[in-house]
């Protein structure tokens, strides 16, 4: 019956991030990753009667709104092929600061919102409850460190913690992101979404994985 | 007297280069690389490791190295990679070896950016040390093995005619630590490595050295001590180890020629603790794995080696080789 359930959401799942443009064809350089903009007419066929849908179509909207403004800034902010440590870290820093700036009011469950959690975590304890031991293994960290982030809007995943690895089971039924941003896990338990190249917390839902 | 003394003499002498010996065929043309694993810390361990490198590069040229993540533990500031990365390995780098890197989990994805990691800003890549070698490596970003990696992987592996096909990331499949092997990766990557003929697997995390032997028909090796050690770590009631050794920080030389795959793994004061081949047959798949080792193994792993014997590919490598 698990693996029914599992089916029917990964088939919902597919259909929706298809009908909103995440899933994209491989270019000559490598993954096209850019979520393409919602149109009007994708937004009208991506919510049938499936309640999952119209989440999953209101989260890729949502990020991709995220990730045009990232992009756009990075844009401005071009890195040289044989670009320093200190060129990479400025322009992390110079792309953080602006996002900080233009998303000043974003507060957690902006994408994220109280649905979208909802339907991850009915995702992801299916897993957890199945691979216990496994999932467990994946999130411990090195000599049993954890990321132990004060997990913030907009504030810098600190150079501390050690960025938690996702576990592939979870990866594998959550919908995939953009190479802009990235799932994490910090305190074992709380899923974040950081972006990779400003690496800042864009949001998060507490108590994700249980 | 005078000819004891002159003796002791000569042995103090030629002790350490011959604890140096390159034990690997040395072949023209053959493919060679280091390994290191878990080195970002930039302390002491790391620069001696990275000296014995060095020491052995003029007789043994290797061109390359793999790192297999963990590149860079606490903070990622231009400092760091100065002190963690660009000094330790200075005379590598002066010398013109190039590095591949594969994230670990300390790892900011944003190392993909940097120049000297050879990853051409991909969080994950495949290469070729040259045109008209037979070997393609596979750089993993097991942090994060999203559908979308394990599709490229599948397409880069089905694409690839090369006979030697080298994965490389920080997560074992295999490992005796205190991670243990990571099953929900295992269970991912597995088949697709049995699909496409995958050869030989380098992975890290684990702080120790480790031969596993062979699974499935692959040949899997541990090296995360090139700057981290966790001493006592092998369990020995895995049932997984040929050879395994958490007593001192290693690195690996690799040759690859025709059908075989020489390993030495050298600890930071130059002393070869295991060294053997990986022999191929002509469907590509891994006939057996033949090592010896130097050193004594970790206590928990069994008795005392016995007296090196020359390494010789063995049909049967499913039993432990590391004598």
């Amino acid at each position: 019956m698990r693996e029914l359930i599992r089916s029917v959401l990964a088939l919902t799942l597919a259909a929706g991030m298809s009908g909103c443009g995440m899933l994209r064809q491989d270019t000559a350089k490598g993954t096209d990753t850019v979520p393409a903009p919602v149109s009007e007419e994708q937004k009208a066929t991506a919510a049938p009667s499936n309640p999952d849908s119209a989440v999953i179509a209101d989260f890729n909207a949502r990020l991709d709104n995220y990730v045009k403004k990232q992009r756009a800034l990075l844009k401005g902010s071009p890195i040289a092929e044989d670009a320093t440590p200190a060129q990479i870290k400025a322009r992390q820093d110079t792309v953080a600061a602006e996002l900080r700036v233009i998303r000043k009011n974003a507060k957690q469950g902006d994408i994220f919102t109280p649905e979208v959690a909802a339907l991850f975590k009915r995702l992801i304890n299916p897993e957890v409850k199945e691979q216990p031991r496994e999932t467990k293994q994946a999130l411990q960290e090195e000599d049993g460190e954890v990321a132990q982030v004060n997990l913030q809007i907009n504030a810098r995943w600190p150079d501390s913690e050690p960025l938690t690895t996702v576990p592939a089971n979870l990866l594998a039924v959550l919908p995939q992101l953009p190479m802009d941003v990235e799932y994490r896990v910090s305190n074992k338990r709380h899923l974040v979404l950081r972006d990779v190249d400003a690496n800042i917390i864009v949001d998060f839902i507490y108590n994700a994985i249980r | 007297m005078r000819r004891v003394l002159l003796s002791i003499l000569l042995l103090a002498l030629t002790g350490p280069l011959a604890a140096q010996d390159v034990k690997l065929p040395n072949k023209d043309g053959s493919v060679k690389f280091a390994v290191l694993g878990d080195t970002g810390t930039g302390g002491s361990d790391q620069y001696a490791v990275g000296k014995q490198l060095m020491n052995f590069k003029p007789k043994f040229p290797f061109e390359f190295a793999i790192m297999l993540g963990d590149n860079l533990y606490g903070g990622e500031s231009p400092r760091d990679y100065n002190k963690k990365f660009e000094l330790p390995y200075k005379p590598l780098l002066d010398a013109k070896v190039k590095f591949y890197a594969a994230l670990g989990n300390h790892d900011d994805p944003n190392q993909r950016m940097y120049k000297q990691f050879n990853m051409n800003g991909e969080r994950y890549y495949s290469f070729k040390p040259s045109l008209n070698s037979n070997v393609r490596f596979f750089a993993l970003d097991s942090n994060y093995m999203d559908p979308k990696q394990l599709e490229w992987l599948e397409k880069e592996l089905a694409a690839s005619g090369s006979d030697w096909k080298i994965p490389f990331f920080h997560h074992p499949m295999y490992a005796s630590g205190m991670h243990g092997s990571d099953e929900i990766l295992k269970g991912q990557l597995e088949p697709l490595f049995m699909k496409h003929g995958v050869n030989v697997v380098f992975t890290g995390h684990e702080h120790f050295y480790e031969r596993v032997k062979l699974q499935k028909g692959i040949q899997y090796f541990v090296e995360g001590s090139s700057a981290k050690l966790r001493k006592g770590d092998i369990n020995a009631r895995t049932g997984l180890t040929a050879f395994g050794y958490d007593s001192g920080y290693t690195f690996m030389l690799i040759e690859i020629t025709g059908d075989e795959l020489y390993f030495q793994t050298i600890t930071e004061q130059g002393k070869t603790i295991d060294s053997g081949v990986v022999k191929k047959g002509t469907d590509n798949k891994v006939i057996g794995t033949a090592g010896q080792s130097a050193a004594p193994k970790p206590a928990a792993i069994g008795p005392a080696p016995k007296p090196a014997v020359p390494a010789a590919p063995t049909p049967n490598s499913q039993r432990p080789t590391a004598k």
